[in-house]
């Protein structure tokens, strides 16, 4: 069965590069455009790994990271924090909100794949 | 003052023949054309200082009057500064780009290679230069496959906020160009930004010419000085001590030949008139029977001083870098990219975007 991935990013062009990156390597993927977007998503659907953008309006991607931490199925589930937002002190909010992972944008496509694979070790 | 700020994804995407295209393309529409690059990437030393090779090519082939520490003026250190460093780099990037971009209509400003992030790079990202010089970027994507270059692209257009305008997809294998076409292009037009060409792999972009091999191995040429623009698409190396090796010669088309054995065995009436040429290594000098041979079909054959390793390795590193000799390069490019009708299209849009 196919690797669901959930991206969530309020970048429509973000949501469609990922998808199309990730699609043909085998990795079934949902997009969600706000936080909210993401939530509803969580509710139907058991995700393997989720890459998430910080920068998005009413929820960001801390406060999201940190709402799926909370939920029992996803205690374990590795968070990519994908984001052009990449000062210390975003990656040490990041990391304390339960994210495994804190890439700057704009990210190479191999380097990408290469790390989502390495999560899901 | 038309702008263009050329990046690319990553090494060896022919990201500076789209900028030599690109600045020729400006300068026969009669506009006075500048370059401008603020980091060597391609470093050369000259009289003990550190220059650029795509400064050099610029400076050389649109006669730039600015020194090349002007054109191109940081040189990285092997590690990535501090904050204090990067801000004195980017001062002075900021004040050789003032003068550069003088008298000038049109800016070619080219990137480090370094879109994508990169944690040790010594270079400031080519996205932080983008948004300093305020620039339309041209993106030169070495083709992978079309979703690595839908993924490429849109999300280095979400990172810039929407400045890349150009994307040249090169060196797309020609039974993958249908595939490549079918998907990016109906794709990119749909969204109506940014305006995508799609280039095959070339045998004449990777070709070297006989010329140019004889420039970067110091050779001597002994004959078939006129027949020295042949381009040399593949090399064959024969050897002394490998019987039979010469009977390459009956199967090559559009080689060069590299001879690291005794010149005076050469089997003379298999050496055929299709042959590109011959270089002879080890410094050995021919009998005169081969020259007269060589002379008589018209084949260059040059002496070069250096061994057959060290000849290689030069030409292999060669075929990475242009230089203004290479018209035939720029002429070919502009072909694949599609003519009179491409430079109309990308100098048409310069202008629209020059307006806002």
């Amino acid at each position: 069965m196919a690797t669901k991935i959930l991206v969530v990013d309020d970048d429509e062009l973000v949501l469609i590069a990922l998808e199309a990156l990730l699609s043909p390597n085998g990795y079934e993927v949902t997009t969600a455009i706000n936080g909210d977007d993401a939530l509803g998503k969580i509710n139907k659907k058991k995700f393997d790994l989720m890459i998430l953008d910080i920068l998005m309006p009413g929820m960001n991607g801390f406060e999201l990271c940190e709402k799926v931490r909370a939920l029992d199925e996803y205690k374990g589930v590795p968070i990519i924090m994908l984001t052009a937002k990449s000062g210390p002190e975003d990656k040490k909010r990041g990391m304390e909100m339960g994210a495994n992972l804190f890439l700057p944008k704009p990210i190479a496509p191999q380097q990408l794949i290469d790390l989502i694979k390495k999560s899901l070790e | 003052m038309k702008k263009i700020f050329i990046s690319s994804t990553g090494v060896r995407s022919g990201q500076s023949l789209a900028a030599w295209c690109i600045g020729e393309m400006l300068h026969s529409q009669g506009l006075r054309v500048g370059f401008f690059k603020p980091f060597v990437t391609r470093p050369v030393s000259d009289n003990g200082q550190i220059i650029d090779k795509d400064a050099l090519l610029m400076k050389e082939y649109f006669n730039l009057p600015e020194d090349l520490s002007l054109l191109c003026p940081v040189v990285p250190e092997e590690v990535p500064g501090d904050e204090v460093a990067r801000e004195e780099q980017l001062m002075q990037i900021e004040e050789c780009y003032e003068k550069v971009q003088k008298d000038k209509d049109a800016l070619i400003i080219m990137g480090s290679e370094k879109i994508f992030y990169e944690p040790d790079s010594p270079y400031l990202p080519d996205g932080v230069l983008v948004n300093k010089f305020n620039a339309p970027v041209l993106l030169v994507d070495k083709f992978q496959n079309e979703n690595m270059s839908m993924y490429s692209v849109l999300a280095i257009d979400s990172f810039l906020k929407d400045k890349v305008k150009f994307v040249f997809v090169n060196q797309i294998p020609l039974e993958l160009i249908d595939t490549a076409y079918n998907k990016l292009v109906p794709f990119f037009q749909k969204r109506g930004t940014p305006t995508i060409f799609l280039i095959p792999q070339d045998r004449i972009l990777t070709s070297l010419t006989v010329r140019n091999i004889v420039d970067i191995i110091h050779g001597e040429v002994l004959t078939g000085e006129n027949r020295l623009e042949n381009l040399v698409e593949s090399t064959s190396i024969s050897s002394s001590h490998l019987k039979g090796s010469l009977h390459l010669f009956r199967r090559i088309y559009n080689k060069i030949i590299l001879l690291g054995l005794e010149a005076d065995t050469l089997n003379t009436p298999l050496i055929s008139s299709k042959v590109t040429g011959i270089l002879l290594t080890g410094g050995r000098r021919p009998a005169p029977i081969i020259v007269n041979i060589c002379g008589d079909l018209g084949i260059p054959l040059a002496v070069t001083p250096f061994d057959t390793f060290v000849t290689m390795e030069k030409i292999q590193k060669q075929q990475t870098h242009i230089t203004y000799k290479d018209v035939y390069k720029l002429k070919r490019f502009v072909q694949l990219l599609g003519g009179d009708e491409a430079i109309q299209k990308i100098v048409f849009q310069l202008d629209e975007l020059d307006k806002f």
